[in-house]
């Protein structure tokens, strides 16, 4: 159905182009705030990921450097590239494999919000130290969102399937 | 959908494929869009929450980190540091700070920022919640024009959150200890600060006081300022007076002022007062009076009084010997009030000691300091110009000794009194000690000038003792420090009274009388009683009070071992006569200091005193026994309950508390093992109130030492108090009312147990109480 093929091409343009905007706030904005007796601290996910390092946590670094940046930033990069080609009959075993890839690693894009909450139900230690989430972390989760959805609209199928456009 | 519907259709043609418009705009883009306006959003608030940026120089910047460290004003986020580097010549940090947005008025001129430390010393803390929260910038906002550089404050203001109301210099030759922070009172009331102490380009002190709003009115043009001292002891002709301003004061002294004058105006801003270095200088506020002296020993510039029948009126401000006459001039200023001193003929005469072989004269300034008597002239004349006098025998001699009273007094050990030491009579000096021999006993004897009025307050039962030069008396609840006067305060002094009721008439009193050692000595006369103790410590002769319900009704008068035993003898006030009846009671109280408690406190600082317990009747007796204790039991209160509780073993020991819901209601009385030594008895006594508490079904446990549970999620342990933790604790509980049986009864025994059941923690009986 050609409509339904447009349709899904034009929405996971769309989230995909929505995901980067907000992927820009999601890691100049810091995600978390750590009090710790007083002294704010913000966190972006960067700052994050040195911070794990410097205290010499670098498994947890390069766990989180991963689920944090890579793979969000990965997974947009892989879908424009899918919409880029999108309608052309080369590399498309290639191409559905990245798409399966993208899906299975969709199943660990929540991580690092799954880590921030555990970390604000756990940090709050009155006056000594607190936790708090701040807007970086509302926007990643979007990004993550946008690209989980974004990556269920586009199904293999539109791989394989000749673009009209082109075929006409 | 693949084809127009309106396209011709048949089964072999299927019509044209027709491409749709390809960029039909999808309503997905909604996303992008709303992504766009938000990211926009996010870095428009952003940017309008920032306010200026601007830099801030100190000379050091502890505990501040770029990035992290917060500008807070009136305790509200204002602003955060964001940059920290020292200046080119390393001489300064400068510290970039950026303002929010809102607090964009903080970049004005005049505001004053300085880091938030904690302060610890002895004088004051501040900043505690920087120990915490670490140090943090603050802010007072000024009022100029806005720039960006700033100088910071390298000590906190005084104020810190408004500006200060009133700022006024006091001035002085010398401000001894006083510094910033140290309060300024008006009338006992803190009204303000000083908030900096310097030598101004005059090379006088100044201090810059800072007046809190609500009191800027009192501050007048006539104000005057003193200096408060920390703690001052101040000996006058009056007394030893010893001033602590306040806990506050006593660390940093203070400053007070007060208006003595009908108020003027209001103080205007930076103006200037006179700091007087005490209270009387800054209350003598006269036009000055000149007196002159041919010597001026003893004169102290600023400190030396005038008094006015012994009551100081005025001070002398200033003493310079002047070359040309020879003479000392003195300033003198006096306080409002006192303008008869400043007439014609008004005398001032400078007391000083005197020490020459017929005596001492103006003793007490030894200690006050000399001073200057003034006594007024022809009233309704003014003169400000005086010639003193110094002090002379002649004037300062005591009554002459015609028509006094003559009596004889006999020691019968040391004496301290010498000629010239005074005698009272209740308080009052009323002669002295005009000689002291030795009898043919070798033991001292004076002989006393009564003056004439007095000679009647002489009685046959007048009983004479001697009064220490300073007496230290410690009691339950006292210390009693007794100075009598100033002289006695040096020499002693021999003070008598009449002693009992039956008095003679005046005029048939004998001549002689003893010299007793004590007043409590001398007031003792009834017939002296024995008791025999097995321990005579801590129990002294002529110190060691005898007591009937806490009051001193006698003294021990000698203590004598003898036969493995002490032998104490005292005598009774008049008046206590039945405490000598046969079977009267003495214990000698000493403290005890224990784990499971102190007793006999009061014996600790009172020393130890014997309790005299009074029998009903009988004859009178002179021999008793007595006992030492370590606290008085309280009389034994009918009603009280005892039970008797056996375990196998307990470590619960003598009076331990027995607590019913955590309210001590009894004690244990005796412990001791079964008559068959198979179990530990402990009798325990309930509280004649809580008797009905227990019950034949009651339960008692043992509630000794610590218990510790873990659970899951919680750490409990459960102490009872320090005593029960010492020497053990017990408790009860009663059953519901159904099951709780009838009352106990006096020797019911009951099984202790180690632990409680749970259910006994959960009955709730109703009972009454007895009411006491």
């Amino acid at each position: 159905m050609p409509r339904n093929e447009a349709w899904r091409w034009q929405a996971t343009a769309a989230l995909v182009l929505a995901g980067l905007i907000l992927y820009v706030p999601a890691n100049v904005l810091p995600v978390m705030t750590m009090t710790i007796t007083g002294q704010v601290q913000p966190l972006t996910i960067w700052g994050g990921v040195m911070e794990l390092y410097d205290t010499g946590l670098w498994p947890m670094a390069v766990i989180v450097f991963a689920a944090s940046m890579i793979v969000p930033f990965g997974k947009l990069a892989t879908l424009v590239i899918l919409l880029w080609t999108h309608g052309s009959e080369r590399y498309q075993r290639q191409r559905s494999a990245l798409l399966r890839l993208i899906h299975r690693v969709g199943s660990w894009s929540m991580v690092d919000i799954f880590l921030l909450s555990t970390l604000l139900a756990v940090g709050q230690l009155g006056a000594l130290a607190s936790v708090r989430a701040k807007p970086g972390a509302f926007y990643f989760a979007t990004v993550m969102i946008l690209t989980l959805v974004a990556a269920e609209i586009y199904k293999p199928r539109l791989i394989w399937q000749r673009s009209l456009s082109r075929s006409a | 959908m693949i084809s127009d519907p309106s396209a011709p259709q048949s089964p072999t043609d299927h019509g044209e494929v027709v491409p749709r418009r390809r960029f039909r705009i999808s309503p997905v883009w909604i996303f992008p869009l709303m992504a766009a306006l938000a990211a926009g959003w996010l870095l428009w608030t952003n940017w309008q929450a920032r306010g200026p940026e601007i830099t801030i120089e100190f000379d050091s910047a502890p505990g501040i980190q770029a990035n992290r460290t917060l500008l807070f004003y009136r305790g509200v986020k204002a602003g955060e540091v964001t940059g920290l580097a020292l200046s080119p010549d390393l001489g300064k940090v400068e510290m970039k700070v950026r303002l929010q947005a809102f607090a964009a008025d903080l970049s004005k001129a005049g505001t004053q920022f300085w880091i938030d430390q904690p302060v610890i010393s002895l004088e004051q803390t501040t900043g505690l919640e920087a120990l915490i929260q670490g140090n943090s910038l603050q802010a007072r906002m000024g009022a100029g024009p806005r720039q960006t550089r700033f100088e910071g404050l390298n000590n906190l203001p005084v104020t810190p959150l408004d500006a200060p109301s009133l700022v006024i210099r006091l001035r002085a030759e010398r401000i001894p200890f006083l510094g910033r922070d140290a309060p300024l009172y008006h009338r006992g009331v803190e009204v303000g600060k000083v908030e900096d102490k310097q030598i101004e380009a005059d090379g006088l002190a100044y201090l810059r006081v800072i007046v809190d709003e609500p009191y800027v009115h009192w501050v007048r043009k006539n104000s005057r300022f003193w200096i408060l001292p920390a703690t001052s002891i101040e000996a006058g002709p009056g007394g030893v007076k010893l001033d602590v301003a306040g806990l506050n004061a006593l660390v940093r002294g203070g400053i007070a002022f007060d208006t003595f004058e009908a108020a003027d105006i209001g103080a205007v801003d930076e103006a200037e007062f006179f700091l007087a270095p005490n209270e009387r200088s800054a209350r003598a506020s006269s036009l000055p009076l000149w007196v002159s002296f041919d010597d001026g020993r003893g004169l102290l510039a600023g400190q030396t009084p005038v008094t006015y029948l012994g009551l100081t009126v005025g001070i002398v401000e200033a003493a310079a010997p002047n070359a040309k006459t020879a003479r000392v001039e003195t300033r003198i200023r006096l306080e409002p009030g006192f303008e008869l001193l400043r007439t014609e003929g008004t005398q001032f005469t400078l007391v000083r000691p005197q020490f020459s072989l017929k005596g001492i004269a103006g003793l007490e300034t030894l200690i006050t300091g000399s001073y200057l008597a003034a006594e007024p002239g022809i009233p309704g004349t003014t003169a400000t110009q005086f010639v003193g006098r110094t002090l002379s025998d002649e004037e300062w001699n005591r009554t002459p000794a015609k028509e006094t009273r003559k009596v004889t007094l006999f020691a019968n050990g040391a004496s301290s009194a010498v000629v010239d030491t005074p005698v009272l009579y209740r308080g009052l000096t009323v002669g002295r000690v005009v000689a002291r021999t030795l009898t043919k006993e070798t033991y001292p004897q004076f002989t006393l000038e009564i003056r004439p009025e007095y000679a009647a307050t002489l009685q046959s039962n007048t009983r004479f003792w001697q009064v220490p030069a300073t007496a230290v008396q410690a009691g339950p609840g006292v210390l009693n420090v007794e100075m009598a006067n100033l002289q006695t305060l040096l020499r002693g002094g021999i003070a008598y009274d009449a002693v009992g009721e039956t008095r003679s008439p005046a005029g048939v009193t004998p001549d002689e009388f003893e010299l007793y050692a004590s007043e409590t000595r001398a007031r003792v006369n009834s017939a002296p009683i024995q008791i025999t103790f097995g321990n005579g410590q801590g129990l002294l002769a002529g110190q060691t009070q005898l007591r009937y319900l806490g009051v001193p009704v006698g003294l021990v008068t000698a203590v004598k071992p003898s036969k493995g035993e002490v032998i104490v003898t005292a005598q009774f006030e008049p008046g206590y006569e039945f405490l000598r009846h046969q079977g009267s009671n003495f214990a000698a109280v000493r403290p005890r200091v224990s784990l499971a408690g102190v007793t006999g406190l009061e014996a600790l600082v009172s020393g130890v005193y014997i309790e005299c317990v009074p029998s009903p009747g009988g004859e009178l007796a002179q021999h008793f026994k007595g006992e030492s204790i370590t606290q008085l039991e309280p009389p034994e209160k009918a009603g009280t309950l005892e039970v008797i509780l056996t375990a196998p073993s307990t470590r619960i020991s003598l009076n331990a508390p027995v607590y019913y819901r955590g309210l001590v209601v009894g004690k244990v009385g005796r412990k001791g093992l079964s008559p068959d030594g198979q179990s530990v008895e402990l009798m325990v006594e309930i509280e004649a109130a809580y008797t009905p508490l227990v019950r034949e079904n009651s339960k008692f446990w043992d509630v000794s030492g610590i218990h510790v549970s873990v659970g899951f999620l919680s750490l409990k342990v459960q102490a009872g108090s320090l005593e029960s933790m010492a020497i053990g604790g017990l408790a009860f509980a009663t059953p519901d009312n159904v099951a709780m049986g009838p009352p106990a009864r006096r020797g019911s025994r009951f099984e202790l147990n180690l632990n409680p059941r749970k259910e006994w923690l959960r009955w709730d009986p109703r009972i009454p109480l007895r009411s006491k």
